[in-house]
């Protein structure tokens, strides 16, 4: 007898789009309905927005759900089909446990779920039909996932982590990154990293008490957020993806696929890690690369501390240097910063990071944060649809599980 | 060359700053506002840019265990912008307060939200925001209320939030300011490529540089050339605003706290300019431009001896160490390094931020009609 695989699911705050029938009396009154049903409504409020067709405005309404925050349900009904556009913004980690500091369980991620599906079914004209609100659990579902953030941790007890990502480039994000005192950002269309000291931001948020923040300062955070197209690139393959109204969506991933994305994504991060393949390719030579060399270089300076790019950019526009010759001097400062990484390759960094994954706790919230267990049944669905496929599926063995 | 139509350059004059300002309150709103069907929001005098949306929030009031409704909603008058009051209720048997009012003058007067002010301008966007929120309110003696400083003592019930100030300074590039930082709250972070912030979201004090094109005139025609600018932002809320308005300003005591109550219509630009006065960091301005197409290595190196707090000396033995050069490259580096470093020159970052950097414009000295001004307002804020 082989037992569930306690293996990670890294998800942070992620998108569900689906249709469904939404019992009228909740759109009419939403206080009112959750009340009657003694559901746990936080709050409402009603939008409008513009109508793809003739220019009509729809008129929707925004609900936050769960007595301890992390969900939000956006219903747009679409017109003389019954049916309504739903869009799902939940937080597992903030379901459960109050906050976000924690890198989840495959169970746990599976619990959330089930927890959303409870307090959704709720809504609907036939609470039956919550099958059609989690991605992957029948044929012909209209459901599908539209963003995902997948979260890393690792111990920087000097910052030099931190630092070292000041310089990363992705090849697909053009944008310039943004750096603050404790985060930095790569802030693309469809894909966003973000690497930033855990601890800090949720004392800033309030949910760690400036005593708490001292155990977890060293906690730092990757976070990569795909949607639309670059959610399908990384995580679209057999099994994961549904064609749903013409196009291919992404309809289930298991905790492994998201670990193939982080190691993907830290591979093609440039100026970060040391790349054994390009070292041994031929260095880029010539005197444009060699000034390259030297901004980054300078870049870690104690007494300069600037991140290459900021360096770089600000040169490139006060000395007017041209698109090609930029481009060489930021290939030789990409190269120099591999050279002298801190972090050494990729692939060896997250194999690392990976069974030792630190988490943030805030006591207090935990302690607030309380689910009774959802519907046995639907707990049993979506772990049959999310669990690692090589596990043989016991429902009545549950590690890590919330409950 | 630009030519802007229907424009005449005109004499040289201190433009005024462009203005939001937010004023706290506690005034009671009529309850018929956040109804859909009421009648008064179809009444003529009553400039609402859409129909108000409440957003209501669900809690347990803890000690009796009754479930309250919370509400709150956004109110745009006269244009998106222009005027939004935020207004709220504690409990769903209590009637909508206004908490606070935010005013774009420009917007209000011009439809437009960099449209530059002249003098007087102040008195009647306020005197027009008065008149625009008055028909609103549950009571009328509340219009007193609405405008900080027009009621004294301790029945004063509306002070001044947060004001900000925009000025835009002409021949300034962003990318020339290095190292920027405020004394009172820290180092640029945040920068993009266009703009960088002195100041985080929650604090009393925020910077803004953002990099602009600005219009200036030509030398002898009638036209007007793009040279770079900078849009500089101050915004001031708390006790930093208290401090550096009260002066020429009054104050009024409210719940026990000590807020501001008025200032002078020249007291936002004196403020703007001594903040900008006090900004640190280096301005890197070269004598000569390089020529686009080439990228001088001596150019690189001394941009990084103004930029940075490298010395020369290292900086050369650095790039010397990387790239290994012959003896005839590294004599004339050498050369040209001397050469750049004599036509480099760095200025404290805030001599470019000084009146004489302000952009021109032709709105600041025309007087206009002070009609629909109210007196009080004017006699307050002059």
């Amino acid at each position: 007898m082989s037992f569930l695989h306690d293996a990670i699911m890294p998800v942070d705050r992620s998108t569900i789009n689906t249709t469904a029938r939404i019992a009228p009396a909740l759109l009419k009154d939403p206080y009112q309905f959750a009340s009657q049903r003694q559901i746990p409504l936080r709050g409402h409020h009603f939008i409008s927005v513009p109508g793809r067709t003739f220019g009509r405005t729809r008129n929707g309404i925004v609900l936050h759900l769960l007595k301890f925050r992390g969900l939000k349900v956006t219903i747009l009904p679409i017109l003389r089909e019954g049916f309504s556009n739903i869009l799902i913004d939940f937080n597992p980690g903030v379901i459960l446990y109050g906050h976000n500091g924690r890198i989840l369980r495959e169970a746990e991620f599976c619990d959330a779920l089930a927890i959303v599906s409870e307090a959704l079914s709720q809504l609907l004209e036939d609470p039956e039909d919550w099958r059609r609100l989690i991605p992957g659990l029948q044929p012909d579902s209209p459901s599908y996932w539209a963003s995902l953030e997948i979260p890393l941790h690792c111990q920087d007890p000097n910052g030099e982590f931190l630092q070292s990502f000041r310089n990363a480039r992705h090849p697909f994000i053009r944008k310039s990154a943004r750096h603050w005192e404790t985060s930095m950002l790569l802030p693309g269309c469809n894909m966003k990293l973000s690497v930033y000291q855990k601890g800090e931001e949720m004392a800033a948020g309030k949910k760690l008490s400036e005593e708490e923040l001292q155990n977890f300062k060293n906690v730092l955070r990757i976070e990569v957020r795909l949607r639309k197209g670059k959610l399908l690139d990384y995580l679209g393959g057999p099994g994961n993806t549904s064609v749903i109204d013409g196009v291919d969506r992404i309809v289930r991933f298991h905790g492994s696929d998201l670990v193939e994305i982080l190691r993907q994504v830290l591979g093609q991060i440039r100026g970060v890690f040391r790349d054994d393949e390009k070292n041994v390719r031929m260095p880029t030579t010539g005197h444009l690369a060699d000034l390259g060399r030297f901004i980054a270089k300078e870049s870690l300076s104690p007494e300069v501390r600037q991140p290459f790019h900021v360096l770089l950019e600000a040169i490139c526009l006060d000395c007017r240097v041209p698109g090609k010759a930029r481009n060489q001097l930021r290939k030789g400062g990409l190269e120099l910063l591999s050279e002298v990484s801190l972090l050494g390759e990729s692939a060896q960094f997250l194999n690392a990071a990976l069974p030792r994954q630190p988490h943030v706790i805030s006591g207090r919230l935990e302690r607030m944060t309380r689910h009774d267990p959802p519907p046995q049944h639907m707990l049993d669905a979506i772990r049959r649809a999310y669990s690692a496929p090589s596990q043989t599926f016991y429902p009545h063995l549950e590690l890590s599980s919330y409950f | 060359m630009v030519t802007l139509p229907n424009t005449r350059v005109g004499p040289r004059c201190a433009p005024m700053p462009s203005l939001q300002l937010g004023i706290a309150t506690r005034v009671l709103l009529n309850p018929q506002i956040v109804e859909p069907s009421s009648a008064l929001l179809r009444r003529s005098d009553i400039s609402l840019v859409s129909l108000p949306k409440v957003a209501t929030t669900h809690a347990t009031d803890q000690a009796t265990k009754r479930k309250i409704l919370k509400k709150k909603t956004n109110i745009h008058l006269v244009c998106h912008g222009a005027i939004r009051l935020f207004a709220s209720t504690e409990d769903d048997n209590e009637p909508m307060t206004m908490r606070t009012i935010d005013i774009d003058p420009a917007l209000l007067l011009y439809g437009k939200p960099d449209h530059p002010l002249a003098l007087g301008d102040l008195h009647r966007a306020l005197s027009r925001a008065r008149g625009e929120v008055a028909p609103l309110l549950a009571h009328p003696r509340d219009i007193y209320h609405i405008i900080p400083g027009l009621v004294g003592g301790e029945t004063s019930r509306a002070w001044w939030k947060h004001i900000t100030c925009s000025v835009t300074f002409s021949h300034t590039a962003l990318c020339q300011c290095q190292l920027v930082s405020h004394p009172e709250v820290g180092h640029a972070e945040g920068d993009t490529p266009k703009a960088l912030q002195v100041g985080t979201k929650g604090d009393d004090m925020v910077i803004t540089l953002e990099s602009v094109t600005v219009p200036v005139p030509a030398d002898s025609r009638e036209d007007w050339v793009e040279v770079p600018g900078v849009r500089a932002t101050v915004s001031l809320k708390g006790q930093a605003m208290l401090e550096r308005y009260r002066y020429g300003g009054g104050t009024v005591r409210i719940n026990e706290r000590t807020r501001l109550a008025w200032f002078a219509e020249s007291a936002p630009a004196s403020v703007h300019q001594k903040v900008m006065n006090e900004m640190e960091g280096v301005y890197i301005a070269p004598l000569e431009r390089p020529a686009k197409g080439r990228v001088l290595k001596s150019r690189v190196i001394a941009w990084m001896s103004a930029a940075t707090p490298r010395p020369v000396g290292d900086l050369h033995a650095q790039y010397v160490a990387i790239s290994n050069p012959s003896e005839s490259t590294l004599k004339r580096l050498k050369n040209d390094l001397n050469k750049e470093l004599d036509n480099l020159r760095t200025l404290p970052v805030s001599s470019r931020f000084a009146p004489g950097f302000r952009a021109l414009s032709t709105a600041g000295t025309t007087s206009r009609p002070m009609d629909n001004v109210d007196p009080r307002i004017a006699e307050l804020y002059s």
